[in-house]
């Protein structure tokens, strides 16, 4: 009986590839017996082939069930290994009905990606930082000397800068990959994928046409719905919210009601907004990032019937309204705090102590400025958290 | 019964008439999203139509407690199943409303 030990780095970022590969080595008579993830190692021995189809699966959890559905299949896990199971079936591809769920996978890949985008925002922050520093001195025109001083530690630096310089290269490697891998996996099931796209209608000019355009509605996604909902009521019927979510327009047509809601998602569901689309709801704005995605939704609905609603219990609205009021907070208080450190410290004592006149054209100008920006974004927490209250208080 | 089994069955029952018709229907058979939505509304009698968010919610809060499973069908349709964690969670709350139930009947009785 052979042996065959096989290093495949990378492999759960092409997630079909390694399982037709692992179906592809079963062929030539080779059986996957030990599966190391982390090392990204994966042993075979010769022996005659059991499965036919593979699929491997992420799960937190560390349980990788196996619902009956897929046993009545074929399907039974082969080899797991903390959160990384093999599943195997003894049927061709193409005899396979039923087939497991990516989730798991499509979260943990879409974390390793917002991992990568901190760790280049962080490193291209403390380039800034020391360009910022030691440019001035480079611009500044007097003749300066650097010396390299001899020492043994240089190959440390040497090192470290050959680390550093890897490290960035799988970093963007695994940006790379994981972005083609996000679209092959939402591409799998996009049969699955019934959203009702809503599509301008072409204009006539005899329509009566409106813009408006409405700022920070994000601070509160109840008084946008409410809004929607009047301009319904009055017969503007929303046609079109343009990108970013500023401009709508509107076209006078018969009045109808309409229920309006508000999702926000901390990271893009495909699989939920699939589900709201099959439950009737038309998704009319859905905005570009792929993280703190806002979406808006609206159903028709007749007289004298209750008005649908997405969360239609107390408990699933706070839930979401939490999640409104965390995100402003986490992204607004940092920024707060960094510009009142340097108003309180730095620029109001020199402010107090020389006259505001006295001081120089930018020192005045960014004295007025800093606590009128510190204050424009105190007010979007707070109505954010205004808004959590308004929905708990329901 | 083993110590987890515990945990999620005091945080399970009782439970919400929402949770409760989820777990239900997933009881009879497995089934998608929108097919347990729109079977809570035929047994309810149209009284009760979920939310779509709420349904969502509560499924995700179930996969993670392990009560249900999903896989994909032959449409790579998200189909949801119930465990056997799930089923003793139903059992177990089915069993409480029972007594919620004949006593209903019995202090009705005694009123008339």
């Amino acid at each position: 009986m052979s042996e065959k030990s096989i290093w495949k780095p990378f492999w759960s970022f092409h997630i079909q590839n390694t399982e037709q590969w692992i179906g592809e080595m079963e062929k030539k008579g080779y059986t996957l017996t030990r599966f190391q993830p982390k090392l990204s190692h994966f042993t075979f021995t010769e022996e005659a082939p059991s499965h036919e189809t593979f699929a491997i699966s992420f799960d937190r959890s560390r349980q990788h069930p196996l619902p009956n559905a897929l046993k009545v299949d074929g399907w039974e896990v082969v080899n797991k290994h903390g959160k990384w199971a093999v599943y195997g079936n003894a049927r061709q591809k193409e005899e396979v009905k039923t087939s497991i769920v990516r989730d798991n996978l499509e979260a943990r890949n879409s974390k390793i990606v917002t991992f990568w985008w901190i760790f280049f925002i962080y490193i291209i922050f403390s380039i800034a930082l020391q360009a910022g520093l030691l440019l001035p001195v480079y611009l500044s025109g007097d003749s300066f000397t650097v010396t390299r001083i001899e020492s043994p530690m240089w190959f440390l630096t040497y090192i470290i800068f050959a680390g550093q310089f890897v490290v960035t290269l799988i970093g963007i490697y695994s940006l790379i990959t994981l972005q083609r891998e996000s679209k092959r996996l939402s591409e799998e099931d996009a049969q699955s994928q019934i959203l009702v796209h809503n599509e301008d209608k072409p204009t006539t000019l005899s329509v009566e046409r409106q813009n408006k355009f409405k700022f920070g509605w994000m601070y509160a996604p109840d008084k946008l719905e409410r809004w929607l909902e009047e301009k319904e009521q009055l017969g503007w019927h929303l046609t079109h919210i343009r990108k970013g979510g500023f401009k709508f327009q509107f076209e006078k047509s018969d009045t109808k009601l309409y229920a309006y809601s508000v999702l926000f998602e901390g990271r893009a569901d495909r699989n939920a907004h699939a589900f709201h689309g099959e439950a009737g709801w038309e998704r009319v704005y859905v905005s570009g990032m792929s993280w703190q995605q806002w979406s808006v939704w609206r159903q028709a609905y007749s007289e004298g019937k209750e008005k649908p609603e997405i969360n239609d219990d107390p408990e699933s609205k706070q839930r979401a309204a939490m999640r409104v009021a965390k995100i402003h907070t986490l992204m607004f208080a940092p920024i707060i705090f960094l510009f009142g450190f340097n108003f309180f410290s730095f620029m109001l004592p020199d402010a107090l102590e020389q006259g505001y006149f006295s001081i120089s054209g930018i020192e005045r100008f960014n004295t007025t400025v800093y606590p009128f920006i510190m204050f424009l974004f105190l007010i979007n927490i707070l109505r954010a958290w205004a808004y959590y209250f308004r929905v708990r208080g329901q | 019964m083993t110590e987890q089994t515990d945990k999620v069955i005091k945080k399970y029952v009782p439970m919400s008439e929402t949770a409760f018709y989820i777990l239900l229907s997933l009881f009879k058979q497995p089934q998608h999203g929108y097919g347990i939505v729109k079977y809570v509304e035929v047994i309810t009698s149209g009284r009760l139509t979920l939310g779509s968010g709420t349904v969502y919610g509560t499924i995700t809060k179930m996969l993670k407690d392990h009560l249900i499973v999903v896989y994909a069908n032959e449409e790579r349709k998200k189909i949801y199943e119930i465990t056997e964690l799930g089923k003793v969670v139903i059992q177990r709350e089915m069993t409480r409303l029972e007594e919620l139930y004949t006593n209903v009947i019995a202090h009705r009785g005694d009123k008339k």
